[in-house]
């Protein structure tokens, strides 16, 4: 194989070889220690349900990276030029990603090499053919110059002979005439050989220019979604009570029939989808009602308000109408939900039901006895009014 | 001289090559060396409002069911891929067609077939609100198909009663 030969394959196979790629492999357990490159995670949904102290539920859906599904991506370059950006949320969930990559200069160099070096291979062979040449042309002459020498000593023997010169002239007519049949002869040796033989031209060989080139630009500005990320700060959700909130792990899969089968199931601490944690009233104050106002249907015969602490008694329930007038008739509160000793976490209001309250807004005045959690001394106090709207 | 040209030829071919990003279906064995990511699906949130009432809402979730693999094929030439995700789900290709709104037809029906769907879950247990319920919705030959249920576990809230 011809060393152009050779010289091609090369290149060609240094072009196929000239890419920038980007390999994703799975996180195992086994390789997480090893595997190479970024990590990012799949989001896991999950809905979260926080209790709210007025019964309700605040429900929203969170996205939390899911170690199983988790990848490192990592990115090569051979003969190429690449610029290679990843953005991820704060969760370690992709948030964008741009890869960038460019071999055409290795293809506009090689073609400029090769240009170049076809060049200077048409101006070798040219000169070496012009040396070549050259060396003919002046063993040729070399050799007609001799000819021409031998013709005149041929010449000048043959004269001689014919007009009777002495035996001694024509002698030495004789040595001059093989003198130059020898030159000759020697001329047209040198001919052969320069015909024969390959010279070497006067060539200098020139380097070529490398291919200016300019990498990949990555994509930069505020709204590209690149550059330094903005985590904000986490939402913090205030219970009621020392419950906490359910997450819900949206699980989904396909049965073998290729249907979805998807499960909505508690995540557990310890064993419970719904733990509670241990609370402390220290820097509480007095006791609050959990709840500012309430609405409930005309004819209702009891309403339970919870304390945000226990509380030792209930000692003032006084509802009042709008227009400020007392209500009167079995309207009154009693302590629920506790132990004396323990204390209580509720009140329960009666209303009156033969007549029911009329529909309005009306305000519920509540007198409490507590223990102070910061030196257990008893104390009193009275909670804020709560609105009870009748409708 | 003609070695030459092959490599200028090759050269100019190659120079002219460029990329693109193949998008499949990731498999369960998930052995893929490209970009994973999810497509969206509709799901229906129903959860009671403790008032006798209910919420609901259509969330787009990203699609456990549904990864999917981008991967970049470049080979020679100048290429650039950028792509943007949001939950998981990449948000900048054309192919999620699943996330297009629904038909308002579509929704209706949805939304008539909320209290059948909850009513299992009103059945709660004293001091006790039911847990949200979570179907996928599959829209299969203009019928919609539910799929999923409750949650495993009603939740526990402050008890604020009221009695007749």
């Amino acid at each position: 194989m011809g060393h152009t030969k050779l010289m091609t394959l090369c290149l060609v196979s240094l072009l196929e070889a000239g890419c920038a790629t980007v390999e994703v492999t799975k996180v195992t357990p086994q390789n997480r220690d090893t595997v190479a490159g970024v990590r990012y995670s799949l989001p896991k949904p999950f809905i979260q349900v926080i209790p709210q102290a007025d019964d309700t539920l605040l429900v929203n859906v969170i996205m939390l990276p899911d170690s199983d599904n988790t990848y490192a991506i990592k990115t090569s370059s051979r003969w190429s030029t690449y610029s290679f950006q990843i953005a991820l949320n704060p969760n370690s969930t992709l948030s964008a990603v741009e890869f960038k990559q460019d071999s055409s200069a290795v293809g506009q160099q090689l073609a400029a090499t090769a240009g170049t070096a076809s060049t200077q291979l048409y101006n070798m062979k040219i000169a070496n053919a012009i040396a070549t040449q050259t060396a003919v042309n002046t063993a040729q002459t070399a050799v007609d110059s001799a000819q021409s020498a031998y013709d005149a000593a041929a010449a000048q023997l043959n004269a001689d002979k014919a007009n009777g010169a002495s035996a001694s002239q024509l002698n030495t007519d004789s040595v001059a005439e093989q003198v130059k049949l020898a030159a000759l002869n020697d001329a047209k040796a040198v001919l052969s050989r320069a015909r024969s033989t390959t010279q070497v031209g006067n060539y200098t060989a020139t380097a070529g220019t490398p291919v200016a080139t300019t990498g990949p630009t990555p994509t930069t500005g505020s709204n590209s979604g690149f550059g330094p990320q903005t985590w904000s700060a986490p939402v913090e959700y205030e219970l009621p009570d020392a419950h906490g909130a359910v997450l819900y792990a949206v699980n989904e899969t396909l049965d073998a029939s290729g249907k979805p089968v998807l499960l909505l199931q508690a995540a557990k601490l310890d064993g419970d989808p719904q733990p509670t944690f241990k609370v402390s009233s220290v820097a509480s104050g007095p006791p609050l009602l959990t709840l500012s106002s309430t609405v409930v249907p005309k004819g209702t015969g009891s309403i339970t308000l919870n304390f945000t602490q226990a509380v030792t008694s209930v000692d003032q329930c006084d509802l009042f109408s709008a227009a400020g007038t007392k209500v009167t008739g079995n309207a009154k509160c009693v302590a629920s939900n506790g132990t004396a000793n323990n204390g209580y976490t509720s009140l329960t209001l009666s209303l009156p039901t033969s007549p029911a309250l009329s529909t309005g807004a009306y305000k519920l005045i509540v007198g409490f006895s507590y223990k102070n959690a910061a030196d257990g001394s008893a104390k009193s106090a009275q909670a804020s009014p709560v609105t009870i709207t009748i409708q | 001289m003609r070695a030459s040209l092959t490599i200028v030829l090759t050269a100019i071919l190659l120079y002219g090559c460029s990329a693109n990003i193949v998008h499949g279906p990731a498999g369960a064995a998930d052995s893929g060396t490209g970009i994973r990511y999810y497509q969206s699906s509709p799901y229906l949130l129903v959860y009671t409002n403790s008032k006798g009432g209910l919420k609901w809402q259509i969330l787009y979730l990203p699609d456990q069911t549904k990864k999917m693999i981008a991967q970049p094929k470049a080979f020679g030439g100048h290429s650039e891929m950028t792509l943007y995700f949001q939950n998981g789900v990449l948000t900048s290709s054309t192919e999620l067609g699943d996330s297009t709104a629904l038909p308002k037809a579509v929704l209706a029906a949805i939304q008539s077939a909320v209290p059948l769907l909850a009513s299992a879950a009103l059945a709660a247990e004293p001091d006790k609100v039911p847990a949200p319920s979570l179907y996928k919705l599959l829209i299969e030959q203009n019928t919609i198909h539910f799929y999923g249920g409750a949650g495993d576990y009603s939740i526990t809230v402050p008890k604020l009663k009221t009695g007749g």
